[in-house]
Order: structure tokens, then C-alpha cells, then sequence
């Protein structure tokens, strides 16, 4: 059942212990988010600490921002939070929510998958590349981080610039089958929730350079052909998204991380894909050129 | 001049002072105790007014319920489908569900009897009774085929839903793990997990929201805890949203309000920081009958749910260790934060791993902000071991356990959840005591009906609903038990300079019962009748 008209609203969970950065993660994003009207749901307000001259108003469990943006404080009840912002207007372009530190971000992602309001934009799970080693070998918590790992499709590392990013990695990976793993947690707008705005996603600090590529068929598609593709791209092309005529119907794609999903939709827009990740997107913008998909 | 002065005159009047342990008369004046003993000590006082209508009665302390929920008195807007009898708020007998056939009638009932239109919900469901056997659409699509059916299980987590439900919210054809299908791959109508429960309330309302706001939930609860000789109750997890603070505030003004309400807030839904401001807002509009300041602190979850943190070898069936709800290092943290602000936290933990981070959360909070007589309590606190009571006894931790869990669940912690062995510490009222822990008993209600009479019977027989007897080294002794559900409950509350014994100076809280439950065999103290209360000077009869 709906209570929205218009397409399902983009959905983001970010997961990962305490300490992790989920919530610079957050505060990063809702400062670039000028012209996305982003909802964020926290548990409490506590470590958000938004910039006092970003917020237009404040009432009980709402923080208004000046830029569309909206911050719920939702306790523990996720259920009863998502309802309400759903019922929101204008309605949110975009709803993120932080999970608790030994929440299970994929229990949470499910919901997206449920809901027709909704549509999951990707489970992401920060790790934070100086601590999360001894935290797996701790019996208290080992079994509670491996859940959330097994739920990432982006695995963010944090706090590369302590410790070095690539045998954290290597250790990881197995334990996030589903995930593409990203070095540096500055993460734009692009990589993190998946909107891309004309011109490539802006590099950023620690870690990896981000870039993006957009595509446009020559010739018609084939799913048994575009599908493979897609599951075959690099690890580097943490997104694949846009609008795509496969065998004379429009679809919408969305590959976040190795999750892929391929849905109907209504051709609305020219037909075109945007990698977005690291260098690796022009590895997979020549991988795709056999389908006749090119830049 | 004086106010007047009540005496009333009791078979036997069971103090809980040791230097007076039994009387039968005891004076009361301004809703206080003001003299205790025989006629001597009551006439001592100048003339007063005689009460004989206790004359044939015992009496005690009002009894203190330390871990209890105010949603007792909301829940019972859902029709009741648990698997034992119980009494509602207004004292009407409803038998088990003993089967599956049973529920589906007590649902029909409950279906006829429900305006067209509306849903229909049922609670305390509890299919562990039932071995293999499992609710599905089949049979709660014969309660009704049209109007959506919601069966609410007695551990919060699970829920059963008819075909419209699965139709409405579209879970019908949900392929995830929490929507559980049958061998034909068809949804069953039992749902797991968030998303599914969300799916299934945003189809059709979730009618728990805003009930203990609602002006006569929280009488509900009091009615019930007058019937059960309880005069100071805890609502120990609570959001505390305004409207239900302006309810329990309206209540508790109201001069025959039979009950002293303790919430404590839930300090998961919030900054340490903001609840500590929080609760200082609060406690500006206690009363004699409402006392804000306790906080809740939730770790893992249930054993019999496999939810609960257990250190090795872990369940008996091999099932993964349970859940946090607050991670280990956060709850050192939050703990600490609440702690150094001079207020008592209350820490659910079941498991015994949980218990541990607990204690280690207490400790590194005493070694970084040093604080006498914090009374910190563990709430539940099934498994803990020996080591842990000696350590909790040295750090001034209190226990407050969980003896209704013997009764109602044992035998399926002995054969599923803990094993044979492990189950007979399930509730160590007996080793608690022996290592000097400050020790308090209680039923958890909802979960379990609130009766501490049968609470105290739970720890003094420890037999299940199998009729065995579960670690019978752990049993204890009829006094130990009444003291734990009057003036040991009150102490994990810090009241015991204000309630839990009949001594000079205390509040005039009394509970009235039919026969001396020190007198009847240990095996009839469950069966001790309940005549009413009396809090803060009036009397309230229990309603039958
Ligand atoms: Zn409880």
C-alpha cells in the first residue's frame, strides 16, 4: 500500500559501530545537500551537532534546515519514524537513515525493499580502518559487526590517514561478499547516496578521487545481455544508475555496490547510465561500449 | 489542631521492622504511620477514631513492584490469547488459551463483539506451549475473512496476521526472511523482524500508539495492582511523551488515586545530556504519588526469545548468541554520563554476558566518578552466576529478578533455551541473598501478570508449570520472599526510608489480605486472597 503518488523516495541506510564516523558521514552530507531535500532519521540528535547557522527552526523531534534538508530524532521506533516522514510535505527527496551503533543496517534496508513508497538506495556500512580488527576479534561484539558487514553494499573505510586501508580491506572483504569497499570516508553526495548532478562528483580529501561518466545507448538493448554486464563491471564503479530502453521496455537501473536491480518504470527521460566510483568508471565505460553504450 | 488519627485494628499486622515484627494495631494520621504495636502504643497518641473493618484481616507493607510496565493497563484493549489464565484490570477471570483451537474461539469471540471496520488485535500470544504446532492465515482467516486479524505474541517480536492483512500491506507476495512461508511456498501469516511488522501497521494502524495517553489506561493499571495488594509500582520503560506525562500527572493528583507510579525513561531514544535535563524538567512535577528520576537501560534481549547475550557454551540448541540493543562500549558511556549526574539506572540485562557488561559498566563508572549508595540495579538478571552476585554485592549493584520466569518458563529454559544445568540458576534468589546482594523479585507486567504474592511463590517453591521443581537449592524461605517484594523492592528503588515496612513515620500503605501468608503452607502463598489496599491512608477494596 502507498501514500505517496510519484516515484518510491530513494532510501540510504548507513550503519557501523560506534566510533565508525557515521555521523560526519551524515553532517557532511546534509551540508551538501543545497537544492536535495534530504530527510535524515537519527536515533537522537546527540552527535549530529548541525551548524547553528544551517537551522531555520527546531520543534520536539524535527530540526528544519535552511537548505530543505530535515533531521528526525526517531528513538528507537524506525517504524513508526518512516511513516511519519512519508507523510511529510513537501515530500523528502531523499530519506537517510543512521542506524545505532549494533543495529543491523540490513534488517532496517528491508523495509525499502517492502515498502512501494520506497526504494532502497543502498545499505552503507563505515568501518573505521584503525579499530574494526580488534572489534571482529572481540567475542562481545565480533558476531553484532559481522551482521552488519554481511548487510554493506558500499563498505567505507574511516580513518585511513591512522592506519593503512588495504590489509583491513583484504580482511573485510570476505565478510562483505555484497560490498564494493571505498578508502576514505568523504564520500560526495554522488558515491554516498547515489544523485548526481550534472558535471563529475568533486574529488575529495583522504583516500580515493571519485569521477563519473555518463552513457548513452547507440543501438537497442538486451537484458541477457545488459544484466551480466552490469554484474561484471569493476569493484571501483561503486554506482550504476539511470534510465534505459532494454528490450523496447524503459527500465530503471540501480546497481549499488554488487547489489542490482533492474524495475519498469515509465520513459520519461532521454535514455542514459552514469557510472560513478573511481578511476575504475572508464574501465567500465569500455567494458559497456560493446553494448553500444558510450560516452 | 492535630488531624484526626485512624487506628486500625488487624489480626496480625506484618511489619517488616525487626524491632516490632508483628502487631495489630497501627495508627495513622496525614496519610502516615504514626504508631505501630498494641493498644498501648496506638492510644499513646490522645483519642482517635477505631476502624474494625480489618479486624479478621492480615496485614503487610503495601506491596512494591519493581519492574512492572503501565502498559498492563493498556494492553487490555486487545482481546487476551495468552496460554494461562489471567484477570483483567477489572478483575474478570479470562481462561488460557490452552490450543490453537482455543485461540481462534477466544478470537471469533472477540471478533463478534468489534464494531465492522475496525481490526482486530489480540495479545499474549505464546506458541512455545504448543510444541511444532503454528498460527496460520488458515486459521485466523476463519475469525474472519474480511476484517484484518492481528495476533500479537508475548515477546514483542513476533506477530501473526490473517489473509487480508498479507493482502493489504502487499506481504503476500514479500520474498524476505521475515515474512515466513510453508513448504508450498506460501506466506504463512507469521511475521519476523522489523520490515515486515512495519508493512503489516502501515496497512493497518498500530493501535498501541497513544493508548497511555489515554486517561483511563493508567486507572486500568491501578485497579490491577489494587487487586493484587500492590500500592507502589514501576513503569520501567517509558518514552514519556508529553501527553502521557500529562496523564500520569492528572492521575496521580486525583485524592483516591490507589497507586504510586515510578516510570523510568527509556535512556536509548536520547543523549545522556538531554535525558539528564530531561528528567530534571520531569522531577519538577512529582507528587506523594508520581516519582520521575529512574532511568532504563536495555542491553540484550530475551532468552527464550534467543535474543539474550550468553557467555559460553552458549544455547543448548547451538543457536548464535543473541542481540545489543546498546553496544558494550556505548552503554559504558551512557551509563556513566547518568551515573556521574547522581541518578539510579536500571539495566535490563537476561543473559549472563549481559550481566557482565553491566557489572563492568558499574565498575568503570564507580572508578571514574566515585559515588556511595548509587543502587544501581540489574533488572532480570536470570543467569548471573555466583561470581557476578559477589561482584555486584561489592559494588552496591542491586538484583532485581525475574522469579516469574521459573514458573512460566522453565521447563523450556531446561530443554531448549539453557539446558538441564544451567536452568536450575535460572533466578538465584538463594545465592543472590547468600553473597549479600540487595535483592528484589517481580513478574515484568505485561509480560507476566503482576501478583507478588505469586512472585514470592515462584521464588520460594520454584516450580514450573510442569510441576517440577527447578533448582531447588535456590529456593528460599517464606520471609526472605516477603521481604523482597516489600521493603527489598523499595530499597532498589530508594524508597525503603518511605515505603516497604509499617514503621513510624512511613507512609500509611498497607496491603490487606485474607489469611497470614506466613502461616499457610509455602506451597498456598500464591493463594493468600487479596481484599485491597490502603495508600496513603485510604482504603481501596479490590474489585472481584
Ligand atoms: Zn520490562
Amino acid at each position: 500500500m502507498r501514500v505517496n503518488t510519484g516515484d518510491p523516495i530513494p532510501f540510504t541506510v548507513v550503519g557501523g559501530f560506534l566510533g565508525a564516523g557515521k555521523t560526519t558521514l551524515v553532517n557532511a552530507l546534509l551540508r551538501q545537500a543545497a537544492g536535495l531535500r534530504l530527510a535524515v532519521l537519527v536515533n537522537d540528535f546527540g552527535s549530529i551537532a548541525i551548524d547553528a547557522a544551517l537551522i531555520e527552526s527546531a520543534s520536539g523531534d524535527t530540526i528544519a534546515l535552511t537548505n530543505g534538508c530535515i533531521c528526525c530524532a526517531i528513538g528507537d521506533d524506525f517504524a513508526a519514524g518512516i511513516e511519519a516522514v512519508l507523510r511529510r510535505r513537501p515530500v523528502p527527496d531523499h530519506i537517510l537513515v543512521e542506524a545505532s551503533g549494533v543495529a543491523d543496517p540490513g534488517a532496517i534496508a528491508q523495509i525499502a525493499l517492502l515498502d512501494p513508497d520506497l526504494s532502497l538506495a543502498g545499505v552503507l556500512v563505515l568501518a573505521d580502518a584503525e579499530g574494526v580488527l580488534a572489534r571482529l576479534a572481540d567475542p562481545r561484539l565480533g558476531d553484532t559487526l559481522r551482521r552488519q558487514l554481511r548487510a554493506a553494499d558500499l563498505l567505507v573505510l574511516s580513518k585511513t590517514d591512522l592506519a593503512p586501508a588495504a590489509p583491513v580491506a583484504a580482511a573485510l572483504r570476505p565478510l562483505a561478499p555484497r560490498a564494493a569497499v571505498v578508502e576514505g570516508a568523504a564520500l560526495p553526495l554522488a558515491v554516498a547516496l547515489g544523485h548526481h548532478a550534472a558535471g563529475a562528483p568533486q574529488a575529495s580529501g583522504h583516500g580515493a578521487t571519485f569521477a563519473a561518466v555518463t552513457l548513452r545507448p547507440s543501438r537497442p538493448l538486451a537484458a541477457a545481455a545488459l544484466r551480466p554486464a552490469l554484474e561484471a563491471l569493476p569493484e571501483g564503479v561503486l554506482r550504476a544508475k539511470g534510465l534505459l530502453v532494454v528490450d523496447g521496455a524503459a527500465v530503471l537501473v540501480q546497481r549499488v555496490g554488487r547489489r542490482l536491480a533492474i524495475t519498469p518504470c515509465d520513459a520519461a527521460l532521454e535514455p542514459a547510465l552514469v557510472l560513478i566510483g573511481d578511476e575504475a568508471v572508464w574501465d567500465g565505460a569500455a567494458a559497456l561500449a560493446a553494448l553500444g553504450l558510450s560516452s | 489542631m492535630a488531624s484526626p488519627i485512624t487506628v486500625y485494628r488487624a489480626r496480625r499486622i506484618i511489619t517488616m521492622d525487626p524491632s516490632c515484627p508483628s502487631a495489630t494495631h497501627v495508627a495513622v494520621r496525614d496519610g502516615r504511620i504514626l504508631a505501630v504495636g498494641g493498644t498501648a502504643e496506638t492510644g499513646a497518641w490522645g483519642p482517635a477514631t477505631t476502624d474494625d473493618r480489618y479486624a479478621d484481616h492480615v496485614l503487610m507493607p503495601g506491596l512494591v513492584e519493581g519492574h512492572s510496565h503501565a502498559w498492563e493497563g493498556g494492553v487490555w484493549t486487545f482481546a487476551y490469547a495468552g496460554y494461562f489464565d489471567r484477570h483483567d484490570p477489572e478483575g474478570r477471570r479470562w481462561p488460557g488459551c490452552d490450543s490453537i483451537e482455543a485461540t481462534v474461539a477466544r478470537l471469533a469471540e472477540a471478533e463478534r463483539a468489534l464494531p465492522p471496520g475496525e481490526t482486530l488485535f489480540a495479545w499474549g500470544f505464546d506458541p512455545i506451549y504448543f510444541g511444532d504446532a503454528r498460527v496460520t492465515t488458515a486459521e485466523l482467516d476463519r475469525v474472519s475473512a474480511t476484517r484484518p486479524v492481528v495476533l500479537l505474541h508475548s515477546n514483542g517480536h513476533v506477530m501473526n496476521v490473517n489473509t487480508p492483512v498479507l493482502e493489504r500491506s502487499g506481504l503476500i507476495d514479500a520474498n524476505i526472511d521475515g515474512v515466513l512461508r510453508d513448504a508450498a511456498g506460501r506466506a504463512t501469516g507469521e511475521l519476523r523482524e522489523m520490515a515486515a511488522k512495519y508493512m503489516a501497521f502501515k496497512a493497518v494502524g498500530n493501535p498501541q500508539h497513544g493508548i497511555m495517553a489515554q486517561g483511563d489506561s493508567l486507572h486500568r493499571f491501578a485497579r490491577l495492582a489494587c487487586r493484587v495488594g500492590v500500592t507502589t509500582a514501576t513503569d520501567l520503560f517509558a518514552d514519556l511523551p508529553d501527553p502521557v506525562v500529562a496523564a500520569y500527572v492528572a492521575a496521580t493528583r486525583e485524592a483516591h488515586f490507589p497507586l504510586r507510579l515510578l516510570p523510568a525513561l527509556n535512556a536509548q531514544g536520547l543523549t545522556a545530556a538531554e535525558g539528564i535535563a530531561r528528567i530534571a524538567r520531569l522531577r519538577a512535577q512529582n507528587n506523594d504519588r508520581l516519582r520521575f528520576g529512574l532511568v532504563k537501560l536495555m542491553t540484550d534481549g530475551s532468552i527464550q526469545g534467543f535474543s539474550g547475550r550468553l557467555k559460553w557454551p552458549g544455547y543448548i540448541g547451538g543457536q548464535p548468541n543473541g542481540i545489543w540493543n546498546i553496544g558494550p562500549d556505548e552503554l559504558f558511556e551512557t551509563l556513566h554520563a547518568y551515573h556521574a549526574a547522581g541518578l539510579q539506572c536500571h539495566i535490563h540485562t537476561n543473559g549472563d554476558e549481559a550481566s557482565e557488561v553491566a557489572i563492568e559498566a558499574v565498575e568503570a563508572a564507580l572508578a571514574r566518578s566515585p559515588r556511595w549508595d548509587h543502587r544501581h540495579t540489574l533488572q532480570h538478571c536470570q543467569m548471573a552466576d555466583a561470581a557476578q552476585f559477589r561482584r555486584m554485592a561489592r559494588l552496591g549493584i542491586c538484583a532485581n529478578l525475574f522469579a516469574n520466569h521459573i514458573y512460566y518458563w522453565g521447563e523450556e529454559h531446561a530443554a531448549r533455551t539453557m539446558g538441564p544445568d544451567k536452568a536450575r540458576r535460572l533466578d538465584a534468589c538463594a545465592t543472590a541473598l547468600r553473597e549479600g546482594v540487595a535483592l528484589a523479585m517481580h513478574s515484568d507486567a505485561p509480560v507476566t501478570p503482576m501478583a507478588p504474592l505469586f512472585t514470592a511463590w515462584c521464588a520460594v517453591n520454584r516450580i514450573t508449570a510442569g510441576g517440577r521443581v527447578l533448582g531447588p537449592e535456590e529456593r528460599i524461605p517464606v520471609a526472605a520472599a516477603l521481604r523482597a517484594i516489600t521493603l527489598g523492592a523499595a530499597y532498589t528503588l530508594k524508597l525503603d526510608g518511605e515505603i516497604g515496612s509499617i514503621e513510624v513515620g512511613k507512609r500509611a500503605d498497607f496491603c490487606i489480605l485474607g489469611q497470614d501468608p506466613e502461616a499457610v503452607a509455602p506451597e498456598a502463598l500464591k493463594d493468600v486472597p487479596v481484599k485491597g489496599t490502603v495508600v496513603g491512608g485510604i482504603p481501596h477494596t479490590a474489585d472481584r
